[in-house]
């Protein structure tokens, strides 16, 4: 199973070397225009896969009865997706009117008082293209179409109408990178739709969403949805994070935590919207919120 | 093999890799088909050249990958030098040789990309990452690798006839 003909030890030494210089080169920041040169050769490359890669996938359902049973769940699941929407904004409708109605009382009480109004997200949304994943199991990142040519910065939100996927990590002319919730380094404070109560949701090595650091005395339950609370300023506040499905909860502890479906299919991502402005929450304007944990996990990306 | 047939092949393996794989994962977990091939051309090639073949594939999986440019680059350059040395001492005509080599392969992979991410000062939890990421990850790789070890045996015959494989 072996050949007589090696390549001569001293080339193996220099590639390891090249591969370390890339590596120091990379976290000391001076890689950027040679990784825009290559994104610009491979970025094509990328999109010719992905367009083979879905007419493949559009070919395998051949079958018309298939095709047709196909569609209709796909109509069933917009249907199903919209009106989770309409829920969502339903009862965040319902909370901002009790809560305009307190802050009207509150007024009405102190007529010396100045009091500002509600938050109002202005976002400015650019559509891009997911054209890739991170290749390992180990970290969970998308690739994007759009770069610092079209306005993208570091740690803008990236959402779907469906709710939050990450935040742009790396910036290049026309591409980006997003780490997505689910990686285990990502941590976004969060808050519990129908109690208010305040927590920090996390990925972990699977891929899997919690919400932790949930005050003992705060109601939660199956089935409530996860929001963003906007604090910390890294997200806007009330995009959609997901839903409880199980609670953990034990007497001795100071926390409770709660696993969380994610409202977004990280699997099936094509197109994503980048927040390139919103409002950042004022915690100021939120009803008695919780004091939120650090995160556990602290380590930062350096790209 | 020739540099100007491997590295068309490598890139296209890459992005089969980045853009192909993410989307039929199984529970989450995708087949890494760059180490795949690294190992298994490091134990039918010339000792070396599975080597240069980790440092091209590494580099295009750098530039998709959000973890510091050059760690896939230096993780499979190693591990190509490292299995290619192995196979003339350890693995020669064994035909559970492919699959165990990269169970090994994939946790030697995982311990340097984690290392390399625990010097930079992220913070690991080893035990949860080699539990349920790397262990599944190996035996997913291993199931996947005869269909890929058995074709690329067939192209190191046909390119060296008077090898025995």
């Amino acid at each position: 199973m072996y050949a007589p003909n090696r390549t001569r030890p001293v080339w193996l030494i220099v590639l390891v070397v090249v591969a370390i210089l890339l590596l120091i080169l990379h976290v000391a920041g001076q890689l950027q225009p040679l990784e825009d040169l290559a994104f610009g050769w491979a970025q094509p490359l990328l999109r010719g896969a992905l367009g083979i890669g879905e007419g493949a996938q559009a070919v395998t359902g051949t079958v018309a009865d298939i095709n047709a049973l196909r569609e209709q769940l796909k109509q069933l699941q917009s249907q199903v997706t919209e009106l989770g929407i309409t829920r969502v904004r339903v009862r965040e409708l319902e909370n901002e009117n009790t809560l305009l109605r307190q802050q009207l009382a509150y007024k009405q009480t102190n007529p010396d008082f100045d009091i500002l109004g509600a938050a109002v997200l202005q976002r400015n949304p650019d559509l891009a293209r997911v054209i890739g994943q991170d290749p390992s199991n180990l970290a969970r990142y998308i690739i994007l179409d759009q770069g610092s040519a079209e306005g993208i910065k570091t740690g803008m939100p990236v959402v779907t109408p469906q709710g939050l996927v990450g935040r742009i990590t790396a910036t290049g002319a026309h591409w980006a990178k997003a780490l997505l919730i689910t990686d285990a380094t990502s941590a976004v404070n969060a808050v519990v739709q129908s109690t208010r109560a305040t927590g920090i949701v996390q990925g972990d090595v699977n891929g899997n969403l919690t919400i932790k650091y949930v005050p003992q005395g705060e109601a939660i339950k199956p089935g409530d949805l996860i929001l963003t609370s906007g604090m910390g300023g890294g997200f806007p506040k009330r995009l959609v994070i997901g839903q409880v499905t199980a609670v953990r909860k034990h007497d001795i502890e100071l926390f409770q935590e709660a696993d969380i479906q994610a409202s977004v299919d990280f699997a099936r991502l094509e197109f994503v919207l980048v927040l390139k402005k919103f409002t950042p929450a004022d915690i100021t304007q939120e009803p008695t919120p919780t004091p939120t944990a650090a995160p556990r996990v602290t380590r930062t990306p350096t790209k | 093999m020739s540099l100007w047939i491997s590295i068309p092949l490598l890139a296209l393996v890459a992005i089969i890799q980045i853009v192909l794989l993410p989307q039929v994962a199984i529970f989450g977990y995708k087949p890494d088909l760059a180490l795949a091939l690294v190992v298994a051309w490091a134990m039918l090639a010339p000792v070396g050249e599975a080597a240069v073949w980790g440092f091209i594939i590494g580099i295009f999986l750098d530039l998709a990958s959000g973890l510091p440019f050059g760690m896939h680059a230096l993780a499979l350059t190693t591990l190509g030098w490292l299995i290619g040395w192995g196979q003339t001492t350890f693995f020669r005509g064994n035909l559970l040789a492919p699959p165990v080599a990269l169970v090994l392969a994939t946790l030697a992979h995982h311990v340097i990309l984690l290392g390399i991410l625990a010097l930079i000062n992220w913070q690991i939890d080893w035990a949860a990452y080699l539990l349920r990421v790397t262990l599944p990850t190996a035996l997913l790789n291993a199931l996947v690798m005869p269909a890929l070890f058995f074709p690329l045996q067939r192209v190191a015959r046909w390119l060296r006839p008077q090898m025995e494989f």
